[in-house]
């Protein structure tokens, strides 16, 4: 395949309604950062160029190459996102980052599509005639499994213990309080890993050593306790929208979900106490109490309502220019668009949304193998849950959580892993009906 | 691994419920896109508005009262109160909890360090407190949030060596903590530390009821503390601390002519619900006595109204403007309030004030060819710059308490039976109706009788015969009684109504009192039906007839001048800022009395008599008693006219003599009236004083009057009589 024939196969409708939404980005995103930080466009500028390339290199690696690099971009992003909670900076009660020279990397960003891809390679590895039960969808039921769990669990609680109030089990011995957590977690974790290595070793048939949910389940409760709710959550949802692509039975959503559902309600109704709830809110969501979450969605709500039909006219947003809106570069842009542009260019931002992510529906029915229709399933939903927490946010109908609304907000990271997922998408369509050997 | 074709049909069935699924949740929120602009965008259009539009009040001053000469008795100075906002207060919990989450601090650890940081502010000299942190993690990310994020106030040392911990140091002057900014605020203003804290507390309780209104800690603060606190503001060391500027009243003469001038305080919140007070806002102060009330409208002005677009900062910002042209939001100038003229002559005045004996009462000194009030003074009376400064309420509260009523203007809010001083009224009525001629003669036997029952004289003995200028010079009672009784009541009212007895005079002053003149028709809806005795009574001013110290000065103007009964003023005009007249009050007779002028001179020449040999007022001629007054009154030329009235508080028994002060306890003594007018030739002024509980008017007021008199006539002259 030469570089024409290439071209040629890159899908030339999502090509064009993505664009259309990015050039709507980058002016968009000209009037919200005039005030404070002009240059801003031109940098986003530079983030789609190099996004563009990096999805067109992604889309040229032959087929069954990527897949095979799968696992260990999974494995790099889960090293990334372990060294962010030892390395990372901390900016307002959060490790997010790592500092690279003039660069801040945000693992759990890579950590989205590395999981997104390896959870549809996995998915698609097992087909289920009838769809996923609940037992198949967490099998292997392996004895390891409550040791990674609990494991995890006391992870958890060893870096955020203070939130749960541990301190009647520790008085005032910090260090010993520190190690027995540090070494109960490791030593089952360690557990853990040679019992499954033994069991992947000693058995005729190779199981897969970790299924779809624990593939999703270790970066989920590592971007987590960061911490960072919206991306964990955004990274639950994903995956979530691929099972469901796979079938799952009627009656096993229905348990799955009534029993989440009732668990949750008694903990939160019956069983914690309302300073524990505050804390947890908090500590899930610590944007919220430190800038005021309520101040930000009522300004936010003005600037949409205040736009009207019609809209206040590019560049003269009063919420958006006399800074009344607050982030409006990055998790409040749809306010900016809204308020300049009124219910007219919302409109016109929903069609186009709504029509890539057809297209993605599009590719996924026309595919011939279930992992490109998981990774277009994934993709969408990648899209889809964004724009919806993102939009609904600012719309004041869901809580304030830091989610960047796709191919609109400000940011290197965000702008990387939606490029890393079309490039992913593209690659299905460039190598469909292609043989790895007639690579370019 | 391709899919088989069974496989391939439920996948696409998924695949369209999911797509479904995402192009419902899309609609749902476009509905709430439409909801919000199309079905609520003017409600949040007006919101946006509210945040980028601010309203600025410019400041106006007051209008400003000078006495008829020009002379300034009540002015403006700048005054300046403090505020809080509760939403603005930094919280020293919430400025901890961010310390300590950032070092990754203990529950436990937060809240001794809350204490500590509490403790550190109590004890003065300790600035700083430092402590020592292990946690190299917790250095290193301090470090990195004091580069990213202000938490003001916290160093870190030995960063240099962080990993293994380091020093931070807490500058409680500059850590947001709300008990630093209580604590700066106080050494600004440098008050006494446990008022200071009350009003803290105070305010900090009331501004639970608006977190993003500013409520009042402290009010006037003087100019020095107030520099103090605006520097600190501008440095930014008292966040969620405001200052206002604004003007209150000064008093150039303090206690001078406080009743005619009045005072003013803050609207209450009770106020502003109602329609009157629909233009002020709360904090505003408003007239609520004397003149400073009735004429509150004139004095007033208008705020004006600038509109400026300010950014989320609220730095003022330079474009945006086509919204105000939008909304017709056009800079209103502010008005500043008219200045009044009074009628008040501020040296006869201060005069009037000083030459009052009592310990209560009143003295009013009006103009009898036009109504005009030239001194009017009620006692005890109180310094005004008291009720406009600082600490106004309790002085209020202190005042209101008094026994003695220092806040009533007893000159016009308080009425007293005339006594003797009514008797020309009878002996005027006496003329008019025919009953008599100032030549008839009647014999004062010491009493008089209505069937059995007797009326005494106060002259037990009887004056004898006496024509009607002997009967008003010695005050016979007799001599009335029976011209009371042969007139009956309802023509010696008549008559007294002409000279504004029974209703309110219509001066430009608060709360005035309309005094009574009892009528057969009184009686009769009162109940009990009429008795003769009644007239008996009002015939020498007592019973049920009760006046005003100013309606007498003006009854007895109209007596002097000829019959006019002008409305008394205190305002002589209103002048706008620029020194304009806006308004002038003009003489003004509301009543007249057709009486022979012949009638009128008799009256007014027998009143003359009560200075000389044989009144009731005779002793102002005494050199030994009042020394210099007496040789004035002696050797002037301007002889006095007037009368003595004793209004009785209580019966007194038979056998305690009432008309000798000492003997009877200060409640149950009686009211001293003087009502003098000179030159006795051509009237131009009658002085009124009431001395209550003073005893005889003779002793207790009469010397009053003429002290004022001679002080009118000293100033006449000086003035080249031009007044």
């Amino acid at each position: 395949m030469n570089l024409r024939d290439y071209f040629a196969r890159v899908p030339l409708l999502l090509t064009m309604y993505v664009s259309l939404i990015l050039g709507i980005g980058v002016v968009n995103l000209a009037s919200a950062a005039r005030v404070l930080r002009p240059n801003l466009p031109w940098v986003q500028l530079l983030w789609i160029v190099i996004g563009i390339a990096v999805a067109l290199i992604l889309g040229a690696i032959p087929a069954s190459r990527l897949r095979s690099l799968l696992l260990p971009g999974y494995l790099c992003a889960i090293t990334l996102l372990g060294g962010v909670l030892v390395f990372g900076i901390q900016v307002k009660g959060a490790r997010r980052w790592i500092e690279l020279g003039a660069f801040r990397l945000q693992p759990s960003e890579l950590a989205k599509v590395a999981t997104l891809a390896m959870v549809a390679l996995l998915l698609s590895k097992r087909s289920e005639r009838n769809g996923y039960t609940l037992t198949t969808l967490f099998r292997p039921l392996h004895p390891s499994r409550p040791l990674f769990l609990s494991g995890a669990m006391l992870a958890f609680l060893y870096t955020q213990w203070e939130v749960f109030d541990l301190d009647w089990l520790t008085g005032d011995r910090y260090d010993l309080h520190e190690g027995i957590f540090a070494g109960l977690a490791l030593t089952l974790v360690l557990v853990w890993l040679v019992a499954s290595l033994v069991r992947y070793f000693g058995e005729q048939e190779k199981p897969a050593l970790i299924g779809p949910i624990e593939c999703a389940a270790l970066p989920f409760v590592l971007i987590l306790v960061e911490p960072d709710l919206g991306t964990s959550l955004m990274l639950v949802l994903v995956c979530a929208a691929q099972i469901l692509a796979c079938g799952i039975r009627m009656r096993s959503f229905v348990y799955l979900m009534g029993s989440t559902g009732v668990v949750a309600g008694v903990a939160w109704t019956f069983i914690m106490h309302d300073y524990q709830k505050s804390r947890v809110i908090n500590f899930l969501n610590p944007e919220a109490d430190l800038h005021g979450a309520g101040y930000h969605a009522m300004q936010s709500m003005i600037a949409i309502g205040s736009g009207g039909q019609l809209g206040k006219g590019y560049g003269l947003g009063t919420q958006t220019q006399l800074s009344f809106l607050p982030e409006n570069q990055t998790d409040f842009v749809f306010s900016v668009w809204a308020e300049e542009w009124g219910f007219l260019g919302v409109c016109v931002l929903f069609i186009l949304f709504f029509l890539l992510l057809q297209q993605l529906f599009a590719m996924a029915r026309t595919a011939k193998d279930d992992y490109v229709v998981l990774i277009c399933v994934g993709v969408a939903a990648m899209f889809f849950w964004h724009m919806v927490v993102n939009v609904g946010m600012v719309m004041g109908v869901l809580p304030v959580v830091g989610v960047t609304l796709p191919l609109l907000s400000y940011g290197g990271s965000s702008m990387m892993t939606l490029f890393l997922c079309l490039g992913l998408v593209v690659n299905t369509q460039v190598w469909s009906d292609v043989e790895d050997d007639e690579a370019l | 691994m391709n899919l088989d074709n069974q496989k391939r049909s439920v996948v696409t069935s998924q695949l369209n419920l999911l797509l479904a699924f995402a192009g419902l949740v899309l609609l749902l929120l476009l509905m709430r896109a439409f909801y919000l602009q199309m079905f609520r965008g003017e409600h949040y259009l007006a919101l946006s508005r509210d945040n980028f539009i601010q309203t600025i009040p410019t400041a106006h001053s007051r209008g400003r009262i000078f006495d008829r000469f020009g002379t300034l008795l009540v002015t403006n100075r700048p005054s300046h109160d403090i505020f809080l906002t509760r939403a603005f207060l930094p919280d020293s919990e919430r400025s901890i909890a961010k310390l300590g989450r950032v070092l990754g601090m203990s529950k436990r650890r937060q809240s001794e360090l809350d204490a500590a940081l509490l403790e550190s502010l109590e004890g003065q000299e300790v600035r700083k407190l430092s402590f020592a942190h292990e946690n190299p993690f917790g250095c290193e990310a301090l470090d990195q949030f004091l580069r990213e994020d202000e938490l003001a106030g916290v160093t870190l040392r030995n960063r240099a060596v962080m990993a293994s911990g380091c020093v931070v140091t807490i500058d409680n002057q500059v850590f947001p903590s709300r008990a630093a900014v209580r604590q700066r605020l106080q050494d600004a203003l440098d008050y006494d530390p446990r008022k200071f804290q009350a009003a803290w507390d105070r305010a900090w309780r009331r501004s639970r009821r608006g977190q993003y209104q500013p409520f009042r800690i402290v009010s006037d603060v003087d100019e020095g503390a107030a520099n103090q606190v605006r520097l600190e503001i501008s440095r930014g060391l008292l966040p969620g601390i405001q200052m206002n500027d604004s003007m209150r009243r000064r008093y150039p003469f303090g206690d001078r002519a406080s009743h005619v001038l009045g005072f003013m305080n803050e609207v209450s919140s009770r106020d502003l619900r109602q329609n009157a007070y629909k233009h002020y806002h709360l904090g505003d102060r408003v007239g609520r006595r004397g003149v400073e009330r009735v004429f509150e409208n004139y004095l007033r002005g208008e705020d004006g109204k600038r509109f400026y677009i300010v950014d989320a900062k609220g730095r003022e910002h330079g474009a945006f403007h086509h919204h105000l042209e939008e909304l017709g939001l056009e800079p209103i100038e502010s008005r500043g309030g008219h200045d009044i003229r009074l009628t008040i002559d501020e040296e006869l005045q201060e005069w009037t004030e000083g030459a009052f004996l009592g310990a209560a009462g009143s003295v009013v000194v009006i103009d009898v060819n036009n109504g005009e009030v030239l001194a009017l003074a009620s006692f005890p009376h109180y310094d005004l710059n008291e009720l406009a400064g600082r600490g106004s309420g309790s002085a209020w509260l202190k005042l209101s308490r008094d026994a003695l009523k220092p806040l009533r203007n007893k000159a016009v809010q308080e009425h007293y039976a005339p006594g003797s001083t009514f008797k020309a009224f009878t002996g005027v009525a006496g003329l008019v109706h025919g009953q008599i001629r100032s030549s008839s003669v009647k014999t004062c036997y010491g009493n008089f009788f209505i069937g059995r029952q007797r009326w005494r004289c106060y002259n037990r003995g009887g004056h004898g015969p006496l024509s009607l200028p002997t009967a008003l010079k010695v005050s016979c009672d007799s001599y009335f009684y029976n011209l009371g009784v042969n007139l009956g009541l309802d023509r010696l009212a008549s008559t007294a109504q002409h000279f504004g007895f029974g209703r309110k005079s219509g001066i430009a002053l608060d709360g005035e009192v309309p005094g009574l003149i009892p009528t057969r028709e009184y009686y009769a809806s009162k109940g009990g039906g009429y008795r003769r005795g009644y007239v008996v009574n009002a015939s020498i001013g007592q019973g049920d007839v009760i006046a005003t110290p100013l309606q007498l000065a003006n009854a007895y103007a109209a007596l002097v001048n000829g019959g006019d009964l002008f409305r008394p003023r205190i305002v002589h005009e209103v002048r706008d800022a620029t020194g304009l007249v806006t308004q002038s009050f003009i003489p003004e007779v509301i009543d007249h009395l057709d009486i022979k002028e012949s009638d009128l001179e008799e009256i007014r020449r027998s009143l003359s008599y009560v200075t000389r040999a044989g009144g009731t007022a005779y002793s102002l001629r005494d050199v030994e008693k009042y020394g210099d007054l007496a040789r004035w009154v002696r050797k002037s030329g301007v002889v006095i006219g007037g009368k003595t009235g004793t209004a009785q508080v209580v019966s007194l028994s038979k056998n305690i003599d009432h008309l000798d002060p000492e003997a009877v306890e200060y409640h149950k003594r009686d009211h001293a009236w003087f009502v003098g007018f000179a030159p006795i030739q051509e009237p131009e002024i009658v002085v009124v004083a009431m001395t209550e509980h003073g005893g005889f008017g003779g002793s207790a007021s009469a010397p009053v009057v003429a002290n004022v008199i001679r002080k009118w006539h000293e100033l006449k002259v000086e003035r080249g009589g031009a007044e």
